[in-house]
């Protein structure tokens, strides 16, 4: 029981970090302009994902300690330093996307300005990361996002044309009106959505949290081989659903609404109802976990007090650390920053900062001082080592494809 | 000495992207930029127009509740307002880039109006009247998805 109530931690992540505003706005988008022709992408991203999220759950099962925590004292403060600086960065503004993804689900419900709804969604928020208990957020919101099961069921009312879809997703390449360029820019963005540096610190943290032994190394791969792809699987369903409604009639998608309202035409109130829902989890399940993500890094870093199952009194200047990162998020929302465009920046700085994160896995997950025999076998580095050439690659071409596309045109 | 070779990296690399920018943002518009913001403005203002016909159409048909199709219907008049500011921004550097501005211009003002419309009837009327205006905005949207293929 206790193991199958662990996996929960892996849906959470995989619907709240693997889907998250990041994963609705460039599958949408993506499926929009390219049809399904980006589907290689998020197979290549879950399979990355899991690869690097093995290895981080495996470091914390058998060392019991986070990923981060370990990554400083085997590379050195210095290099630990430049990690720190550019995933806190990045998880910042991801804390930002998301809670505008929440604002703006509120926004669909209510049809009040979604700018409105940022301080009460960041209050929320604060509240639910300050009172409330682990255990009981990984549920409500692990289970709350599989609403988002509804756009994969949907698209088969959309009467798609599956000999398009096959086409697309046969001959990956930019469709007419498109270039090589935007091509690679939307495949860039779907990578970094799927690899997005916070989950692995997450989950790795997460791990401490739950208190990991080498015994629960099984659920740990149980939740990276089960929950991820789960999560693939319903980021997949925005860029299908957007393919089948808005490809064909050569429309982008721009805004929240466009991305679900396929789920109406589909299946009516209740789909959007039960959309919505799974996108509000989905996006606030990712800001808390954002939210989290940043206290614990700084907090590793600097060796301090961490743990979301901590008092606050005993673990201050981590708990200070989620609030501070909360208002910075907040305070880039209300500079009126359009949140779409704000994620779709995010996921193209977030690819530049991808091998900061991953290099120091892989150095880490290879010694055995903190591993013994349970480091990286030949398959596991092969992998490894695969990926680090990818995302070193996604890396030093997201900003010239930025600025060469305009941010995708 | 190492600091200053770092130092000095550095303030390269300050002078390279304020030269850069600085030029970006002075370079005259030339007939493919303003091509470029042309069509930006048209498929902009098309996305907004479409997606609010669907809202409409949505709504009208009841599978969507009214607050979502009000929502949907306030971004389609962002995006129109934000390509119509787009295609203001620069005038058209010689006369094919102006008969592109003279082509554009009255459709973002028709597109505008037909999401007038659809906010009134929205507000006002029933679905009768929505699925009317959603229609009678068709010929606007179909303008402007060729003016985008034509020129894009």
């Amino acid at each position: 029981m206790k193991k199958f109530l662990g996996i929960t931690l892996g849906i959470l992540t995989a619907v709240g970090g693997f889907v998250d505003i990041g994963d609705i706005v460039s599958g949408s988008q993506s499926g929009a302009r390219f049809g399904i022709a980006h589907v290689w992408v998020i197979v290549v991203g879950v399979v990355g994902i899991c690869v690097y999220a093995e290895m981080a759950g495996r470091v914390t099962a058998i060392s019991g300690r986070p990923v981060f925590d370990l990554v400083r004292e085997r590379l050195g403060p210095r290099v630990a330093l430049v990690n720190l600086l550019g995933s806190y960065a990045i998880t910042v503004f991801t804390l930002g996307a998301e809670l505008g993804g929440v604002a703006l689900a509120l926004q669909l419900l209510s049809s009040a300005p979604y700018l409105t709804w940022v301080p009460l969604v960041a209050l929320l928020l604060w509240l639910a990361l300050w009172r409330v208990r682990f255990e009981t957020l990984e549920r409500i919101f692990g289970l709350a996002g599989l609403a988002l099961v509804v756009l994969v069921v949907g698209v088969f009312w959309l009467g798609p044309d599956v000999g398009a879809l096959r086409h697309q997703a046969l001959h990956p390449g930019p469709v007419p009106g498109e270039t090589w360029a935007t091509y690679w820019f939307f495949a860039i963005a779907l990578f970094a959505s799927a690899m997005t540096p916070y989950e692995v610190f997450f989950f790795s943290s997460g791990g401490v949290e739950e208190k990991w032994t080498p015994r629960d190394l099984v659920v740990a791969r149980a939740n990276v081989f089960l929950g991820f792809p789960l999560g693939g699987l319903l980021a997949f369903g925005f860029m299908v659903n957007a393919a089948v409604v808005y490809h064909p009639i050569g429309m982008r998608v721009d805004t929240l609404g466009q991305a679900v309202l396929p789920a109406g035409m589909a299946l009516g109130e209740l789909g959007i109802a039960l959309i919505i829902l799974g996108v509000f989890a989905a996006t606030f399940g990712a800001a808390m976990e954002t939210g989290l993500s940043a206290g614990y890094t700084v907090a590793q870093f600097f060796g301090w007090s961490w743990g979301k199952l901590r008092r606050p009194r005993s673990a201050a200047r981590f708990h200070t650390t989620v609030l501070v990162s909360l208002l910075i998020g907040v305070a880039a929302l209300l500079t009126t920053i359009d949140p779409i465009q704000l994620t779709e920046y995010m996921l193209i700085f977030s690819a530049v900062a991808l091998p900061l994160t991953y290099i120091p896995i892989l150095v880490v997950a290879n010694d055995r001082h903190y591993l013994g025999d349970r480091v990286n076998g030949r398959l596991a580095n092969l992998m490894g080592v695969i990926y680090l050439v990818i995302v070193v690659a996604a890396a030093v071409a997201a900003i010239p494809l930025m600025v060469f596309t305009r941010v995708g045109g | 000495m190492r600091a200053r070779a770092w130092g000095a990296v550095a303030a390269a690399v300050v002078a390279v992207v304020w030269g850069g920018v600085g030029y970006l943002s002075t370079r005259p518009t030339d007939f493919h930029s303003y091509r470029v913001a042309a069509v930006g403005s048209a498929q902009s203002a098309y996305t907004g127009l479409v997606s609010g016909q669907q809202a409409s159409r949505a709504l009208a048909a009841s599978r969507i509740p009214p607050p979502m199709a009000t929502a949907m219907l306030g971004d389609s008049r962002s995006a129109i307002a934000g390509a119509q500011k787009r295609l203001a921004r620069d005038a058209p550097p010689d006369e094919r880039t102006t008969a592109m501005r003279d082509e554009l211009a009255p459709l973002l003002l028709q597109a505008d109006a037909a999401i007038s419309g659809l906010e009134d009837a929205v507000a006002h009327g029933g679905a009768v009247e929505l699925r009317a205006r959603a229609d009678a905005a068709d010929p606007v949207a179909d303008h402007l998805r060729r003016f985008v293929e034509e020129h894009g």
